[in-house]
C-alpha cells in the first residue's frame, strides 16, 4: 500500500488527479491566487509520514491526498463539509497527472483510488465537471 | 469556479457526539476539516487528538462508513493508539459507545493500553497496522 514504486505508468489511462474540499477551505485561496495546493507540514515526509497520512488520515505531513475518481473527491468533500457543519458546498480541484514528477507520487488507499503527492502541487485548477474535464 | 451543494440536512457524527456530550454535562474538543474526507479534533493539553475519516465502498474496500483514529502527539511525532469503525449514520447506541471511547481518550485521559482494551471491546474495532520498522508506539 505504501510502496514507493513508480506509479505514473499505471496511471497513463487517466488525465487528472482530483481533490475535493469544502467551499470554505483555506486551500481555495492558494488555488485562486497561485494555482497551488500546499501540504500542511512540507518538511514531514518519508515512510512514517505516509503511514500516518494514508492509513489513518493524519494529514500534518508533507503530502496531500488526490484521487483519480472525481466522484470520490465529491463524496469526501461533502462528508467533510457536513461533519464540520459548513454550508455543504464543495469545490473540486484538478491537476494533470503527467505534470507531476514520478518521484513525488505515492499510492494511498486502494479503495479510494487515492494517491499522495509530496510537496506543493502546482498547476492546480478548478474542475467544473466530468464533461469539462473530458474535453481537455 | 463552480460550487456544488445538494442541500441535504442530516444528523452527523460530530453533531450527535456533541449533543450526547452536552446531555452528559461535558464538552468535546472541536474539529476542523483536515484533509480530503477527514476531520481532526484540536489537540488537547494532554497532546491527544482524534481523526474522523470517511471510508467508501469502492474497489477493494468493502466498508461504507466512518473510521475513528485515536492519536497521541509525542515530541512532534503522532502515534496511532487505536482505531475503530462506525456506520455512516449515527444511531443512538453507537453514539453512546463511540462517545465513551472518545471521551475516555480525550477528556478522561485513559492510558494507551487502557484505551486499546476499551476499543478492542467495540464492535467496530480495527487492528492497528504496525508503523514502519524503527518507529516507537505509545504505551
Amino acid at each position: 500500500m505504501l510502496a514507493e514504486a513508480n506509479l505514473i505508468d499505471s496511471l497513463q489511462d487517466f488525465t487528472w488527479f482530483y481533490r475535493g474540499v469544502p467551499e470554505e477551505s483555506p486551500e481555495l485561496r492558494d488555488v485562486v491566487e497561485n494555482g497551488e495546493v500546499r501540504p500542511r507540514r512540507p518538511g514531514n515526509v518519508g515512510e512514517y509520514a505516509r503511514y500516518c497520512h494514508s492509513i489513518n488520515e493524519m494529514t500534518d505531513t508533507g503530502y496531500t491526498s488526490w484521487t483519480i475518481d472525481r466522484g470520490i473527491a465529491e463524496e469526501l468533500a461533502r462528508f467533510a463539509s457536513e461533519q464540520a457543519g459548513l454550508s455543504g458546498a464543495i469545490v473540486i480541484f484538478r491537476v494533470r497527472i503527467d505534470s507531476i514528477d514520478d518521484s513525488r507520487v505515492f499510492e494511498g488507499l486502494a479503495g479510494e483510488d487515492e494517491y499522495l503527492v509530496e510537496g506543493i502541487v502546482e498547476g492546480v485548477a478548478f474542475s467544473e465537471g466530468v464533461d469539462d474535464d473530458n474535453d481537455e | 469556479m463552480t460550487t456544488m451543494n445538494d442541500g441535504r440536512q442530516k444528523q452527523t457524527w460530530l453533531s450527535a457526539l456533541a449533543e450526547a456530550a452536552k446531555e452528559q454535562g461535558f464538552e468535546l474538543p472541536t474539529y476542523d476539516v483536515y484533509g480530503m474526507g477527514s476531520l481532526r479534533s484540536v489537540t488537547t493539553l494532554g497532546n491527544r487528538f482524534v481523526t474522523l475519516k470517511r471510508l467508501l465502498r469502492r474497489g477493494k474496500s468493502e466498508f461504507d462508513g466512518v473510521e475513528w483514529a485515536l492519536w497521541q502527539q509525542l515530541d512532534e511525532q503522532p502515534l496511532l493508539v487505536a482505531c475503530f469503525r462506525d456506520a455512516l449514520e449515527p444511531k443512538h447506541e453507537s453514539v453512546e459507545l463511540t462517545l465513551k471511547l472518545v471521551k475516555g481518550w480525550l477528556v478522561d485521559e485513559w492510558s494507551a493500553d487502557e484505551t486499546r482494551r476499551a476499543v478492542a471491546g467495540n464492535p467496530g474495532t480495527q487492528s492497528v497496522q504496525p508503523p514502519p520498522v524503527g518507529v516507537a508506539v505509545a504505551h
